[in-house]
């Protein structure tokens, strides 16, 4: 139902506030009881719900605190830099689930009141801001705009509203109607976008660079851009926009020299997305520096470089210091452990593994990590070389587990999987019979009876020892990318920024999924780049196995990408040839799947 | 002769059941074959293998707790079986046996057959529950279309009065077995249920629990009893009951149990001791309270009236607490024990179609958040267990609300819906209440192939889902798989028929019967010349009954029960 027709059901108009939406929802309501009349009632109950949203706050309230905290975001956002694999000491997993409320209750009365009244405000404007996003999808610019200031126009409170509609216009040059929004704005937002503008007003050398190679192909922009930092050497901006671009060009060598001719502040950030992209051409004064602000990309480069030993003291310092860290994001050190297992370092991995799982355990940590799925599931596809490093007693650590969940989520993938990979099932029967019967025998049952959703023998047992459990879970989605449950919300982006190379200032606030690659990019729908997106995520995060599940399909966007000639198709075209490229570098095997059995 | 449609209202508690009526417009309670409009929610076995329901079953509860039953609906939705005599029976049973006889005096009372009911739960109720409850009526012989949650009940109790005040009120329903806390407004004559929190097993009982704990610690320390021998335990619940209603007026009570296993046994309680005890399950009242303010976006502070109902919510502690969270006193104009039936009166009228309530109208809530379980995308790597929400906890009802789920996989051709109800981000924290799979989606790409969820929620608190499968608008409804104590159809029928073949006392011999069970639970307390007094009117009784004679059964009884009465006010 939409504004209109609610407005017309309930009788109210846009000059009607809240509550006098509300007295005539209830007036509606005696004609349309829900006992007697349940289709007509839900039919008023959504009207009173559309036309409230749009309703103006009743004139006794006062403009809202700009400092309220918002609610948590919502669990399916992407944790940033964690699409690249490599993993941000002291990162939290991106995640906050939305915990229920009863156990915050304990506060005192003022306060709470505050906080709700602003919990419900911001609620109300993401239900809006929801409500947008779907609309304005497939949008072009101009329509959005439109819709944007009318939902602006109802409520200029907002503040994430009131910052995408700033942005559009800014996108479209349309500065002098930005600036015009500004005085309805609360005085947080007011602030931080009059600085925006300023900086749009005024733009450094290397915003008003960025417009200008905003349709440029790639060569062309390297080009200038070295060019650009030739002339101002000390530009951050520039040095930090060349370096992802050469990144991005597998320069690894010329990214690595730009680090070290960087100031002060920036050397840390740059030194450590070379760390995780190129870790090979980190140099060992980064190498020192990142010792200190970010050992565990620290560790991955002595990995890299051969200097196992070294890794691995360092990875069991940082492991040991976890407990007196109360903000220690145990995943961290589960990244780094999959790291040097891929160097090289399987075997010290497995150890490692096992004096996590200790420590963890003996600081009574192991439960708090219980509880992020996200962790125990982000690495999967590693742990992979750790699967013949299970010691000789797996079975008797796999009877021990109290599982707590982890069992119930090996089993239903694992009938979904063996159903499409029959004969990659019975070579995994195979190997973990002679590994861990008691898995073997559970997996067998499930392949037999896919309704099977605990084993037996699994029932009780002493403490979570769920490492295992996921090293045989590591090995069944390597050898066939096992989804669990198998369901997702999605909602569609928001659209992002015209390309993704431009400056930040131009793009909008990213919500979910800080995708990098979009249908506009691409020149097709979203859906069809899809695989692309997929296919760049799985290479800038290093797995080969889910990059190659990619790769069919992007070969096939590819030639329709060379087929509609187009130019932004063509440049898409690029880029997708890019990406297949520095797959053949990175993942060289000519056979897809994982090691055979 | 046309016959006349009577929908009853019927309040089925954990410790007490009532039925009503809506006539010209008022709510009117039922009385039973006593007279008494309170009919214990009990079962027991009699010598004879015939069973008792109600006083007399209670009564018998305390002399033989092994072939009684109370309490049983804390057990509704669960595969709990309780033996009694040579039976095996369920919650749904027994809840069974309590409704026919209410329908039973209900119809002896109005002159006239009744064949369809409303019944109310706890807000807190979840599917299963209901759906036992409408068993227990479809096996009673009773047609029951619609179940209302308890605190509306007390709502339209209150609200039927006040339709043309503007007024914010909570109702704190602290009844036999469990809490419900709703919040709710009047305005322009509609009664608006906000918000709705709970505790499904907290109530009167609980608080009994507490003091039987306490003297039970006395028994086996001060008196080397063994407190879990079932007769003994019996007594000293019985004696529990009777401290928590004398402390509720008084500061002190002393108890006597004579001829405990062969001794006299006093106890000595305080209200200060009893109170103590109860500190951890009055701490479990403020979360609901708290919640259900904070989904209705309210301070304490805007509440208008705070309504208390429920035997439970007489108990001094626990109208202190609700002074101290409200600031006010509770409004005493609703009746603790009879709201609830009240409510559901009006509510049977309101489905009759009755003119007197044409004007009333209330709008419920969902007391639950329910959601299925999902899983996401971090980059390549997927993370599951996840708890979708799809209807949430104050939504309106009726109500429907769909969401889409999309494939994780290529070529998914089956997905697992897997329906849970609670208020956690993780599912494996929240309580699930079915599955379904959904089978032969297109194959596709991770991403591509989607599954709409709709989930429909209804006035009874039913939940129903449907799944639609993509482009080829096939649906799947789910089938809540079998919950513990969910019966199917021939099974409630089987149930219903042999319902009809059981051995019931007679209904006009239970004035008598009761009057020798309570006289016999007395004689087992009592001692010396009080004993003998009392032995001999039994005797009496007993003799006259023989006889069958009415005019000799008659004087006979009443003179027991006298001396019960008065003996008893000692």
């Amino acid at each position: 139902m939409n504004l209109a027709e609610a407005r017309s059901l309930l009788a109210v108009t846009a000059r009607d506030d809240a509550k006098a939406v509300r007295r005539a929802y209830l007036r509606k309501v005696k004609q349309h009881k829900p006992e007697r009349d349940p289709d007509g009632f839900q039919r008023v109950r959504e009207a009173y719900e559309v036309a409230r949203l749009h309703a103006r706050l009743p004139p006794e309230d006062t403009a809202p605190e700009p400092t309220a905290d918002p609610t948590p975001a919502p669990t399916e956002t992407a944790a940033e830099g964690s699409c690249d694999g490599s993993v941000r000491e002291g990162d939290a997993p991106g995640d906050e689930p939305r915990e229920d409320t009863p156990s915050d209750a304990e506060q005192a009365g003022p306060e709470e009141e505050d906080a709700e009244d602003a919990e419900a405000r911001w609620r109300r404007w993401d239900a809006v801001l929801d409500a947008l996003d779907q609309e304005l999808v497939e949008a072009d610019a101009d329509t959005r705009v439109a819709r944007l200031s009318e939902a602006f126009d109802a409520d200029p409170a907002s503040p994430e509203l009131a910052d995408w509609l700033f942005r559009e216009l800014a996108a479209l040059d349309r500065l002098d109607e930005a600036e015009a929004l500004l005085p309805r704005m609360d005085p947080g937002t007011r602030r931080h976008l009059r600085e925006e503008l300023a900086r749009l007003r005024n733009p450094t050398p290397a915003m008003r660079l960025g417009r200008e190679l905003q349709d440029a192909p790639k060569d062309e922009r390297v080009a200038r851009l070295e060019a650009a930092l030739a002339e101002d050497p000390r530009s951050d901006e520039l040095r930090e926009w060349l370096f992802h671009e050469l990144l991005d060009a597998d320069r690894g060598a010329d990214a690595a020299r730009l680090v070290e001719d960087a100031s002060a502040e920036l050397r840390p950030r740059l030194a450590q997305r070379l760390a995780a992209r190129a870790p090979g051409h980190v140099s060992n004064r980064s190498l020192e520096g990142l010792r200190e602000t970010a050992p565990y990309a620290a560790a991955k480069v002595l990995a890299h470089r051969g200097a196992t030993a070294e890794a691995v003291a360092l990875a069991q310092e940082l492991i040991d210091r976890l407990p007196d860290e109360p903000h220690a994001y145990p995943g961290a050190a589960l990244g780094l452990i999959v790291e040097l297992a891929w160097e090289g370092a399987a075997e010290e991995a497995g150890a490692l593994i096992v004096r996590l799982d200790d420590t963890l355990k003996r600081a009574g940590l192991a439960r708090n990590l219980g509880q992020h799925d996200a962790v125990r599931l982000l690495f999967l596809g590693e742990l992979l070389p750790l699967w013949s490093h299970i010691p000789e007693d797996a079975d008797g650590i796999l009877l021990r587990m109290a599982a707590e969940g982890a069992f119930d989520e090996l089993t239903r993938p694992l009938a979904r999987w063996a159903s499409l990979h029959r004969a990659d099932a019975n070579a995994l029967l195979a190997l973990l019979r002679s590994r861990a019967p008691t898995l073997a025998s559970m997996v067998q049952d499930t392949l037999r009876d896919p309704a099977a959703m605990s084993h037996p023998k699994l029932a009780g047992g002493v403490a979570p020892g769920w490492w295992l459990a996921f090293a045989a879970f590591a090995l069944l989605s390597a050898l066939g990318r096992i989804g669990c449950d198998g369901l997702t919300p999605s909602r569609p982006p928001r659209p992002a920024a015209p390309t993704p190379f431009v400056q930040p200032a131009y793009e909008r606030p990213a919500t979910s999924r800080g995708a990098s690659w979009t249908a506009s990019a691409c020149g097709l729908s979203a859906r069809e780049c899809a695989a692309a997106e997929r296919l760049e995520e799985a290479v800038a995060a290093g797995d080969c196995l889910g990059a190659r599940v990619e790769a069919p399909p992007t070969q096939r966007l590819l030639a329709r990408l060379e087929a509609e000639g187009t130019p932004v198709a063509a440049r898409a075209a690029d880029h997708v040839r890019d990406m297949l490229a520095s797959l053949e570098a990175m993942c060289p095997t000519s056979e897809p799947g994982g090691p055979s059995p | 002769m046309t016959r006349v449609k009577t929908i009853v209202g019927i309040d089925l508690g954990t410790t007490n059941s009532l039925v009503g009526v809506l006539q010209a417009g008022q709510p009117v309670l039922l009385p039973n074959a006593l007279g008494e409009r309170l009919t214990p929610s009990a079962v027991a076995v009699d010598d004879d293998g015939s069973l008792l329901v109600g006083a007399a079953a209670k009564a018998r509860a305390a002399t033989h707790p092994e072939s009684a039953a109370l309490a049983f609906k804390r057990d509704m939705g669960t595969d709990a079986t309780l033996r009694l005599g040579d039976r095996e029976m369920s919650p749904v049973d027994l809840s069974a046996l309590v409704l026919r006889a209410l329908v039973k005096d209900a119809e002896e009372a109005l002159g006239h057959p009744i064949d369809e009911a409303v019944i109310t739960v706890p807000a807190y109720f979840g599917d299963a529950q209901r759906q036992a409850t409408r068993d227990a009526g479809a096996i009673a012989g009773l047609t029951v279309e619609r179940i209302v949650n308890e605190p509306t009940a007390a709502a339209l109790a209150y609200g039927l009065h006040h339709l043309e005040r503007e007024l914010t009120a909570v109702v704190i329903d602290l009844g036999g077995g469990t809490f419900d806390v709703t919040v709710l407004e009047i305005m322009e004559g509609v009664i608006e249920i906000r918000a709705s929190a709970g505790d499904a097993r907290l109530g009167g009982e609980d608080f009994t629990d507490a003091i039987l704990t306490l003297l039970a610690d006395r028994a086996r320390e001060s008196h080397g009893l063994d407190a879990d021998a079932p007769k003994i335990r019996a007594r000293l619940r019985e004696a529990a009951e009777r401290a928590k209603r004398q402390l509720s007026e008084v500061d002190r009570a002393e108890l006597l149990l004579p001829s405990l296993a062969g001794r006299d046994v006093a106890f000595d309680l305080t209200r200060a001791d009893v109170e103590r005890a109860w500190a951890p399950l009055l701490a479990r009242l403020r979360d609901p309270i708290r919640r259900a303010l904070r989904d209705a976006r309210l301070a304490p502070t805007d509440v208008d009236e705070v309504l208390m109902v429920g035997g439970a919510s007489r108990t001094p502690c626990v109208v202190a607490l609700a002074v101290e969270l409200f600031g006010k006193r509770p409004h005493t104009e609703l009746h603790p024990d009879e709201a609830v039936a009240q409510g559901a009166a009006i509510q049977a009228g309101l489905k009759a179609g009755d003119e007197a309530v044409d004007d009333l109208v209330v709008t419920d809530v969902a007391p639950f958040t329910m959601g299925i379980s999902s899983g996401t995308k971090m980059g390549t790597r997927v993370v599951s267990g996840l708890f979708s929400p799809i209807l949430e906890r104050g939504t309106v009802i009726p109500a429907s609300r769909v969401e889409r789920f999309f494939t994780l996989e290529d070529g998914q051709t089956q997905l697992q819906v897997e329906v849970f109800q609670g208020e956690h981000s993780l599912c494996k924290d929240n309580q699930k209440l079915g599955e379904m799979l959904v089978t032969q989606l297109p194959h596709r790409r991770a991403g591509e192939a989607w599954v709409d969820v709709r989930f429909t929620y209804d006035l009874n608190g039913i939940l129903e889902v449907e799944a639609t499968v993509m482009d080829t608008g096939r649906v799947s409804h789910l089938v809540l798989e079998r919950r513990p104590g969910k019966l199917s159809a021939t099974q409630i029928e089987r149930a219903r028929e042999a319902m009809t073949r059981i051995k019931f006392h007679p209904r006009d011999s239970l004035p008598n019967r009761t009057a020798l069970a309570r006289a016999d639970a007395l004689y087992v307390e009592t001692s010396g010349y009080e004993r003998e007094l009392l032995g001999q009117a039994l005797g009496r009784l007993r003799a006259a009954l023989e006889t069958q004679d009415a005019a000799l059964i008659d004087p006979a009884r009443e003179a027991l029960n006298a001396l019960v009465a008065q003996l008893r006010s000692r």
